[in-house]
């Protein structure tokens, strides 16, 4: 982050408003490889206004430009899901160096063992997890004909296809073969189900890490930056991961309630639920989860990423395995 | 020959030190990775320890699986070849299927044991 930063953002604010703006109260709150969040204050002719700065470093490692993913999170507002509402969005990466937007700062938790802290203390589980249902519903609801450009599906319109060969791509790239793996690759394609019958938009992150609670419940679904079209039971199943559940592993809905009180909300907001789908998606996503950390050693060990955390990324693999064999246990 | 303290037992006093002492010294990534690095000389101490053992037991697994002799140097070829089977199908009827269930299920726990132990401790979904 440059040094500047507050003097370029009161220049660029300034002229955006037409009249001279103060940036005061810059703080970092993450600065990772694929985004910089900070939080500030801008004193906007006499009003305090509490704003969130979200910078891409280095546009070509965008999976949805700045645009496109101001555009979605507008979208969601506007149809129910609660989203930081965008104030600013500046493509120029001369601005700031790198692309960014500019959002209401929510107050509340974020970091998973807090949101948790500040849900079992409040006995707030199924209500967030209810709202969570309602604001998937929400989205999913929403013509995905209206989504902006970048917004797209991956493998075109068909997404079950298209998981499966990722799977297949992850499996045959493991340094060490894993069985487990194959196992539930065997199983996933034994059980596909049909190609959805309706795409719609899908977060496809959502779940506790990126969302913002408070004692009175949620408050906004954050980063969207891998918004796309696709099966909307994918959205639904990935928050009840193990690895979100931040041992908190009796709630299986992100350590906050069950599975029925996330169904019964999507379900009473117009929702379609499919309790097969959603076993496969659920599988999928945690074979998909440990193949992804298994390309972290991968890319410490090829020297494309050296990092010791992708190094550690290597060994988390049998967690993952361990995960998936729970989730096919034969009855 | 290196005298005492043993491999293992420098592992794990390296291990202690940088949890006890050295993570909550520092802030920030530095401090994340001191954690990862805690965590991985955990994992290199319980290898050192109990993988000799492991490796026999996952090569006993894999040779009843396969039915064939597999020696505890070579798990790589041999997991292959279960992995291969496991595609094709060779545990597609009920049977099989619980017996595969249950040795994978044997095996991920062993390999638990040494990079995350506890996390066995939910067996629930």
């Amino acid at each position: 982050m440059a040094r500047d930063l507050p003097q370029r953002l009161e220049a660029w604010l300034s002229d955006r408003e037409g009249s001279p703006v103060e940036v005061r109260a810059l703080t970092l709150a993450s600065a990772g490889a694929r985004r910089t969040n900070a939080l500030f204050e801008a004193v906007v002719r006499g009003e305090v206004r509490p704003l969130a700065l979200t910078m891409i470093p280095y546009a070509a490692v965008q999976i949805l430009d700045v645009a496109g993913e101001a555009g979605v999170r507008t979208l969601a507002e506007q149809h129910g899901v609660p989203s930081p509402h965008i104030h600013y969005v500046c493509r120029d990466e001369g601005v700031l160096g790198g692309p960014f937007f500019i959002s209401t700062a929510v107050p509340g938790e974020t970091v998973p063992r807090r949101v948790l802290r500040v849900v079992h203390a409040n006995g707030i589980g199924r209500r967030v997890v209810a709202q969570l249902g309602d604001a998937m519903a929400c989205l999913h609801s929403i013509d995905p004909a209206l989504a902006p450009e970048g917004v797209v599906p991956l493998g075109g319109d068909r997404p079950i296809e298209a998981a499966l060969r990722a799977i297949d791509e992850g499996i045959r790239l493991l340094l060490d073969p894993s069985p487990t793996f194959s196992y539930c690759m065997r199983w996933l394609e034994r059980h596909r189900p049909p190609e959805p019958p309706r795409m719609t938009i899908v977060h496809s992150d959502i779940r506790t890490g990126n969302i913002i609670v408070g004692e009175d419940g949620l408050r906004a679904i954050l980063d969207w930056e891998t918004t796309r079209i696709g099966d909307p039971i994918e959205d639904v199943a990935w928050p009840c991961q193990r690895m979100w559940r931040f041992r908190e592993d009796e709630h299986t809905v992100g350590g906050m309630a069950d599975i029925a009180t996330l169904r019964d909300a999507y379900v009473s907001a117009g929702g379609a639920w499919d309790d097969e789908r959603f076993a496969w998606w659920r599988v999928l996503g945690t074979v998909r989860w440990g193949l992804g950390l298994a390309g972290q050693a991968r890319q410490h060990l090829d020297g494309s990423f050296p990092s010791i955390v992708m190094a550690a990324s290597g060994r988390r693999v049998p967690e993952l395995e361990y995960d998936a064999l729970l989730l096919l246990r034969p009855h | 020959m290196q005298p005492r303290p043993s491999a293992i037992e420098i592992l794990s006093v390296v291990a202690e030190v940088l949890e006890r002492d050295i993570v909550p010294a520092l802030s920030g990534p530095a401090q994340h990775h001191a954690r990862v690095a805690a965590s991985l000389v955990g994992i290199v101490e319980r290898e050192l320890r109990l993988g000799p053992e492991q490796r026999e037991r996952e090569a006993a697994m894999l040779a009843d699986a396969l039915a064939d002799r597999v020696s505890p140097d070579d798990l790589v070829a041999a997991r292959a070849r279960f992995a291969a089977s496991l595609r094709a199908g060779a545990a597609d009827d009920d049977t099989a299927n619980a017996e595969t269930w249950a040795r994978l299920f044997a095996s991920v726990r062993d390999d638990l044991a040494i990079s995350k132990p506890g996390h066995d401790g939910w067996q629930g979904d």
